[in-house]
């Protein structure tokens, strides 16, 4: 927490992006790795086993940044001014890193396994 | 902040040296920093100059590419059409992609930001100023072999993604394909280059007190863009080399009979080429964002939030790659995650559009001549976002993709995106760069013939897409809906580059006869409107405090103070090119940079590497050895010219404050443009990493027929000397710190036999396999991952021994430790790739067997 | 889209054409052609009101300066979009798993499809399971689910028939799954839309759609369309072309299937119109310079006269 209020706001928003980017690349190869293997029969409650790789991945990473945003959130002053600087970057950063990581996933629900 | 702010204008301290007059230290000043006439002009290494020389360059290649580009349209004029045979019509599309994208866009902005960055930040020159100088010459050199190719005949002509197995030797026998991959991988190592020297001088060369939030916009943007040309570029290089490779060698990296994937070259080439389609746009943007406030007579709305949109365009634009493959067949859920990417990445350049509007509506906009083309951009852009949107959609792109409406598309956001706020950029800055102002009725008929031939050509081609033409084709069939679509787009093309014609006669006429520009014609408030017009060689004779985001709003007076050497390091010394270094965060001086001088270095270090590419080309491989030795012993001899033999002592810098000069300070620049370096190696070994994990998923013909056999006694041997260098680095470096020069220098040396060691053992480890690298592309990825690590252990040998030497000749201390302190980097760096590396040449066997 | 406004009307007729995506004959194609006109409407709406916004500002007298450009940002620069895309991401993904080859009741025909420098070649099984192998020309029946097994002998190359449904890409090494369905009997242009080398513009080919009870006779047809072996061009054939090309529906060459030639609309992958043994004939003798790079030899060796039997004999192959 105290770690994270001393970065700049310019690095939290990298951090927050990169997790995003961990979301994002991790669904990508659990889709491949699954089609590849055949991951995608129906295995447990209806869903494949591909299925709930992906949920739980993109559930992990929602709940990380789900986490940090709270921690973030209190006390952000939200304006274009120089003291803003930093709070802008780091809250907005975990909060359209997360926004990001939610929209991208969106797929997981609409979309079929390896067709 | 306060404690090391001073008042800018405020008679806080005396100015250093009262008695110099200002033409005496403009005498002196640029007796250090001027680059020598005639031939010395050859050495030149000042950023003014190269940037210049890079922007100069671009624009001749955007007139060739223009040249390309109208040879087209006069071929697709009239149905049936032949004005050129299909084989020459393919070069001709290839080149005018590849000079556009590699030798026009990329470029342009190098040179934009070296130009630009020192003047606007308040420093002399850029951190690397001889790296600019050859990346400048690998670029000009690389230009120059790729249209060498064009006009013999043997241009690449297999578009410019180069897609295999078309681009393979089966079926492109000639050289045409290895012009492209080595000339454009010549031209990468300056764009790499560029990316370490504009992200190391943003981060560490500003004016005193300019922190990280108050910095110019353009320079956030700059920063981004730099960063992700450092992640972005490396996948193409390793692209390239595999793929040189493969047609050199047989190494069937893409080859599907031989446990290959054409596949795996797509997602290398997007990798790179969807980032880079926000590297070229991102500085334009930047563009933007510093001349639309001037015009709009309103300070940018919204800061905070853009820089915030920065750094998510630049994460976002990496998951987008596979959008440019949606017809290749990947499952549809892994296309909705980069269709979802995609139209993501639309926020972030929405909330860029709608501050630039929030700026144009708060403020008294004038529509001078930069606004003029700032509003065609909002037209032409925003079509082209649109449209981008519409592409992200899978089922449309399953429509459209590689039809005309994608060529509408990609121009409307390259033209509209890059070129339009360029010309607008070209406008606001000219004065600074040649002291005169615009001529504007010239200006503005450009702007009209553009403006209107770019719509004619381009918003046609839409049509000419969803009515099913199809890109690349040399001719087309009459009757079809597509004839007057065509014919039209030939009008408007020749228009267009009429009006380009004439925008570089009005670029030429300004220099000539526009009227003397006064200091700050446009009322801005950026630092690079300080200087007197046109800027001397040394920028600024005393270097700016910087207490807030719009320098020259809160002290109108700062050129004059800056010229009259009120402010930091306005006294020349010992004859040194001195500028000041910052903290990265805070931009509190923390060291005085000291710059080397101009020098034919670059210049010959580049003909070496040209050496070694054409000697590729021509396959002589020994010749390319002599090449690779010479590149390596002459920049032995660059970097050997530099640093001190004494520890240097804190040095006044004005303000009553003082500094270290940069030897003996921790976080000077030379760290930071190795650690960027490695981020950039990191990327290539990690498109490494990912393309062997591709090929074992998704190739067909996997698993190989023969894998790699357990070598515990190799491996333990390359283990032993991968960990061993970097250990007796960190020793070295701890004796150091003690004192204890011998110890350190032996301690180092020890390094060469380990490094060499390690690189020995993990470069026989895949000839232990019993099936040669060509049979299958398992052995072929194996092989090239263990070479990559020996060579990099190789290298770290190399410098260990360049580290003992440097010990021995007085050149390193406890507090000059950067040569030590780099050479571990290297060691760690390598070491890590290496038990990667190790752990998949030894245990896949193990993990891929069932 | 039944009823139009007389605007959309005329701007459909500018629309229509035989590789139009726009003039929709088959599910796929139609809901793309739908969500094109969705996307027209409000892009160009957007498209019209960020540059009103932009001409607005720069009228001197108005009264912006009390906008709150926090709001005005957030707003129109996050939210609005946000929505906006939500919206389409959402039907985007259901119109894409729409036209996905998804195993359904009725069952869909199995046909394949190889592109290689610069032709395509299909085959397909008749009811007894028998191949029939054509080039250039794919046979399917209209109302029914096609898959279309893709694959490539060479470089990638990818089928496209626009008024059908979207593009898949031909890669060597991967086998793509194409699902079509044509609405109505009739001919349908298609192309080859990745760039593949030389003749890349000149890789056209046709899907000809059966009305569905006339369908296996139309194969049959085509099985039965071999050439006359007693014509005195057998000989020739067999001597200099039979080693590439099969004149044989049932069996398969490195080359373009020749059975049923003289019923094809064109000849050489769209670069001429078949007008009978005079285009084919014209092929024979300059095929060189109609399509400079084709796999095809030379065919100097032959002389005229054995040129002309090789065309009549070709052309009773029908």
């Amino acid at each position: 927490m105290t770690g994270l209020d001393r970065l700049p706001g310019v690095v939290v928003a990298t951090l927050a992006f990169i997790l995003w980017s961990l979301a994002f690349g991790l669904l990508y190869v659990a889709v491949s790795l699954g089609c590849a293997w055949g991951w995608d029969r129906p295995a447990w409650m209806g869903l494949s086993l591909q299925r709930w790789v992906l949920l739980g991945v993109w559930a992990v990473h929602l709940a990380v940044l789900g986490a940090l945003l709270a921690r973030s959130w209190r006390g952000t002053r939200w304006g274009d001014a120089e003291a803003s600087f930093r709070p802008v970057l780091a809250t907005g950063g975990l909060g359209l890193a997360l926004a990001a990581t939610v929209w991208c996933g969106l797929p997981v629900l609409l979309a079929s396994d390896c067709l | 902040m306060s404690r090391t702010q001073p008042g800018v204008t405020g008679p806080a301290t005396p100015p250093t040296e009262p008695a110099m007059s200002p033409l005496r230290r403009h005498r002196l000043l640029d007796a250090i920093w001027r680059t020598p006439p005639g031939l010395g002009r050859l050495g030149a290494v000042n950023h003014s100059i190269v940037g210049a020389r890079f922007m100069m360059t671009a624009f001749v290649f955007f007139a060739i590419g223009g040249i390309l580009a109208m040879l087209i349209r006069a071929q697709l004029a009239r149905p049936g059409h032949v004005f050129m045979p299909p084989e020459q019509y393919n070069q001709v599309f290839t080149m005018h992609g590849t000079v556009m994208m590699f030798l026009f866009a990329i470029p342009m902005f190098e040179g934009l930001a070296m130009y630009l960055l020192p003047k606007m930040l308040g420093a002399r020159d850029l951190a690397f100023p001889r790296l600019s100088a050859y990346g400048y010459w690998c670029y000009l050199l690389g230009g120059g072999f790729i249209i060498g190719a064009m006009l013999a005949g043997v241009a690449p002509d297999g578009g410019w993604f180069m897609y295999t197995p078309l681009s393979s030797s089966t079926h492109t026998p000639g050289i045409n394909a290895d012009v492209w991959l080595l000339g454009i991988t010549f031209v990468e190592i300056s764009a790499i280059g560029a990316a370490v020297e504009i992200t190391a001088s943003i981060l560490k060369m500003r004016g005193a007190g300019m922190a990280l939030r108050r910095m110019p916009i353009l320079a956030w943007y700059f920063l981004v863009t730099a960063v992700m040309m450092l992640v972005g570029f490396p996948p193409l290089i390793l692209g390239s080399i595999l793929l040189e490779v493969e047609r050199a060698f047989g190494l069937p990296f893409f080859d599907p009979a031989r446990g290959g994937d054409p596949l795996l070259w797509q997602h290398l080439f997007w990798l790179f080429g969807h980032p880079e389609v926000y590297i070229i746009f991102l500085p334009a943007a930047g563009v933007i964002s510093t001349v639309l406030p001037v015009f709009a007579r309103h300070r940018l709305v919204g800061y905070n939030a853009i820089v915030l949109a920065l750094v998510a365009m630049g994460f976002l634009s990496f998951g987008l790659w596979v959008h440019h493959m949606f017809a290749v067949g990947i499952p549809h859920i892994a296309q909705g995650f980069f269709s979802a990417a995609s139209m993501a990445v639309a926020i972030p350049t929405a909330v860029q559009i709608f501050a630039w509007l929030a700026t144009l509506l708060k403020g008294r906009p004038r529509l001078d001549l930069p606004m003029l083309y700032l509003l065609g951009f909002f037209f032409i852009f925003v079509n082209g976002g649109l449209t981008g949107v519409m592409v992200a959609v899978v089922p449309f792109d399953w429509q459209v993709h590689d039809s005309y409406f994608v060529v509408a598309h990609l121009h409307y956001v390259l033209v509209g995106g890059f070129v339009f706020p360029l010309m607008a950029g070209a406008y606001y800055w000219m004065p600074l760069v040649t002291g005169r102002m615009p001529i504007y009725h010239l200006g503005r008929a450009a702007f009209w013939l553009i403006f209107v031939g770019f719509n004619l050509t381009f918003l046609l081609m839409h049509l000419t897409g969803l009515l099913g033409m199809p890109r690349r084709v040399y001719t087309y069939p009459a009757g079809i809906g597509w004839d007057w679509l065509n014919l039209l787009s030939s009008v408007g093309g020749f228009m267009t580059a009429i009006g380009f014609a004439l925008f570089a006669v009005d670029m030429l006429m300004q220099r000539r006869f526009g009227r003397h520009a006064p200091r700050n014609p446009w009322g801005a408030e950026s630092l690079e409107w300080s200087l007197p017009l046109p800027p001397p060689s040394y920028n600024a004779a005393s270097l700016p405090p910087v207490d807030s985001r719009e320098p020259l709003a809160a002290h109108p007076g700062l050129g004059r103070a800056l010229a009259a050497g009120q402010h930091y390091l306005a006294t020349p010394r010992h004859g040194w090119m001195e500028t000041l270094g910052v903290e990265v965060v805070s931009g509190r001086p923390d060291q005085i940079i000291l710059l080397p001088r101009p020098t034919l270095l670059p210049l010959w270090t580049a003909l070496a590497t040209g050496l070694c590419f054409l000697a590729m080309l021509l396959k002589q491989y020994w010749l390319v050895g002599a090449g690779a030795a010479l590149v390596l012993a002459l920049a032995l001899f660059w970097l050997w010219s530099m640093g001190m033999r004494e520890d240097p002592a804190p040095l006044p810098i004005g303000h009553g404050e003082s500094a270290l000069p940069h030897p003996g300070v921790a976080s000077q620049p030379g760290w930071w443009g190795m650690a960027l370096l490695l981020v950039a190696d990191g990327a290539l070994f990690g498109s490494l990493l990912f393309g062997a994990l591709f090929l074992w998923v998704v190739a067909p013909g996997w698993p190989p027929p023969a894998l790699l056999g357990f070598s515990p006694w190799l491996a333990l041997l390359a283990l032993a000397g991968l960990l061993g260098a970097p250990l007796a680095g960190a020793l070295g470096l701890a004796a150091l710190r003690r004192g204890r020069m011998g110890a350190c220098a032996a301690l180092f040396l020890l390094g060469a036999p380990a490094g060499l060691l390690g690189a020995g053992a993990v470069a026989a480890l895949p000839l232990r396999h019993g099936a040669p690298p060509t049979s299958h592309a398992y052995a072929a990825a194996m092989l090239v991952l263990a070479l990559y690590v020996a060579l990099h252990a190789a290298l770290g040998a190399v410098m260990a021994a360049y580290t003992a030497a440097r010990c021995g000749s007085g050149h390193v201390s406890a507090l000059r430790d950067l040569a030590p302190r780099n050479t571990l980097m290297w060691q760690g760096y390598t070491a890590l790739c290496g038990l990667a590396a190790l752990l998949l040449l030894q245990f896949w066997p193990w993990m891929a067997a069932p | 889209m039944r009823r139009l406004a007389p605007g959309a009307a005329l701007a459909l007729a500018g629309c229509s054409g035989p590789l139009s995506t726009l003039d929709p004959a088959g599910p796929g194609a139609a809901s793309v052609a739908a969500l094109w006109w969705v996307m027209f409407f409000a892009a160009s709406a957007i498209l019209l009101g960020v540059c009103a916004v932009a001409l607005y500002a720069l009228r001197r007298e108005r009264r912006g300066r009390g906008l709150d450009a926090g709001r005005f940002v957030a707003g129109w620069g996050v939210a609005f979009p946000v929505t906006v895309l939500a919206v389409l991401l959402v039907i985007a993904l259901r119109t894409g798993e729409g036209m996905l080859p998804k195993p359904g009741p009725e069952g869909a025909l199995r046909v394949e499809a190889r592109g290689q420098q610069w032709w395509w070649g299909f085959t397909q099984h008749d009811a007894a399971g028998g191949p029939v192998h054509t080039a250039g020309e794919l046979h399917i029946p209209a109302g029914r689910a096609v898959d279309v097994h893709i694959t490539a002998a060479d470089v990638i190359h990818s089928f496209w028939v626009p008024r059908l449904t979207g593009k898949l890409d031909a890669i060597p090494g991967h086998e793509n799954v194409l699902r079509l369905r044509a609405d109505a009997p009739g001919v349908y242009e298609g192309q080859c839309a990745e760039f593949c080398g030389l003749q890349h513009a000149q890789m056209d080919f046709r899907v000809i759609v059966h009305p569905a009870g006339a369908y296996e006779a139309a194969l049959a047809a085509l099985a039965a369309a071999r050439p006359d072996p007693s014509h005195p061009g057998a000989a020739d054939f067999a001597a200099s072309c039979a080693g590439c090309h099969a004149a044989d529906a049932r069996q398969d060459g490195a080359a373009p299937n020749l059975a049923g030639l003289a019923r094809r609309g064109r000849i050489g992958g769209g670069t001429l119109e078949n007008e009978g043994r005079e285009s084919i004939l014209l092929w024979l003798r300059r095929h060189e310079t109609l399509k400079p790079g084709s796999r095809e030899p030379s065919h100097a060796a032959l002389d005229d006269a054995a040129l002309s039997r090789i065309a009549d004999y070709l052309e009773t192959a029908r």
